[in-house]
């Protein structure tokens, strides 16, 4: 009996320690002096309040499961075709900022979009971009 | 005359043959509107530009060895709609991947904005699969005239933590201005 209690509680604890390790990343500060004026955990209280408000601009963290390869499959879709069609249409369409027409852009952009459409670092960003007006210089996350 | 009548038929079953190969979407545009028809189902996707634009052109361009023709639509805001088709198998060769919508169907991607540098112009892009041609209607316009600013700008995150709102704003106009029906 002694040694199922064990078991339970040794399983316990890895359960704890593996969701302690595979927990959502978070940003890390810079211990500057607004840091050190607030204090560490007013500062863990702003950076959920980043989080919270990120999440309901719609910048959430990550999206789960099968649902989020398709629509990663499927976003791609259009983001490459955006890539193209913008790229066919060149500065004609519009008045654009001193960039230079070329076609041979649109390749490279291609690749652009995938990095770009990833929800986790839109996310960040968001957060990152919340702390720096509170204040705070985000070093990485974590 | 032996010839003739040999040749007749030959002739017509070419002709059958380049037509049926040939895209069998036909398409119309009536004011905001462009619509575009499986001759052979009666298929059709119907693209409705909202009110904020009005026609400005049919455009041509020629690129990597693919012909383009599309419907040019433009708004006070300097932001301008280019609804067009092109064949699916050139639509995949200019994109670089392969389509999972089966051949033959009708499927609609969901629409996604990016931002490209070299042009500094955000684009935003709905794509839906019509038999063997692909319908897309795309919307363009640039985050800012500053051309300093645009310059610092690589990826849309970056655009997005300078012009948050601008951007909110870009997609849903672009939902609202943009509506592609399946019928």
């Amino acid at each position: 009996m002694r040694r199922v209690r064990f078991f339970f509680l040794l399983a316990m604890a890895g359960l704890l320690l593996f969701a302690a390790g595979c927990g959502p990343k978070r940003p890390v500060l810079y211990p500057n002096d607004h840091l050190d004026s607030v204090g560490m955990q007013v500062a863990q209280a702003d950076i959920d309040d980043c989080i919270m408000k990120a999440e309901a601009a719609g910048a959430t963290a990550r999206d789960s499961g099968e649902s989020a390869k398709n629509v990663a499959t499927s976003a791609g879709v259009a983001a490459a075709a955006g890539a193209v069609f913008g790229a066919i249409m060149g500065n004609d369409v519009l008045r654009t900022a001193g960039a230079s027409a070329g076609a041979a852009a649109a390749g490279s952009t291609v690749y652009e979009v995938a990095k770009s459409g990833d929800p986790a670092s839109i996310h960040k960003n968001f957060v990152d971009k919340c702390l720096r007006e509170k204040g705070y210089e985000v070093i990485g996350w974590k | 005359m032996k010839f003739i009548k040999i040749l007749l038929p030959m002739l017509l079953l070419f002709l059958a043959v380049g037509c049926a190969t040939k895209s069998p979407v036909v398409e119309a545009r009536n004011d905001n509107r462009v619509i575009f028809t499986v001759a052979e189902t009666g298929q059709s996707v119907v693209v409705e530009i909202g009110s904020d634009y009005s026609y400005d052109s049919f455009v041509k361009r020629s690129f990597k060895g693919t012909d383009f023709r599309g419907y040019l639509f433009r708004a006070k805001d300097e932001s301008a709609i280019l609804v067009s088709k092109m064949p699916r198998v050139e639509f995949e060769d200019l994109i670089g991947f392969k389509l999972d919508a089966p051949a033959n169907s009708v499927k609609s991607y969901p629409p996604k904005t990016i931002f490209q540098s070299h042009y500094c112009k955000l684009v935003r892009t709905y794509v839906t699969t019509l038999d063997m041609d692909v319908v897309s209607a795309v919307k363009l316009q640039t985050p800012t005239t500053d051309e300093a600013l645009c310059s610092d700008w690589t990826t849309l995150d970056e655009v997005m933590i300078e012009r948050f709102d601008m951007l909110a704003d870009f997609d849903k106009s672009a939902d609202e201005n943009i509506r592609m029906i399946v019928k």
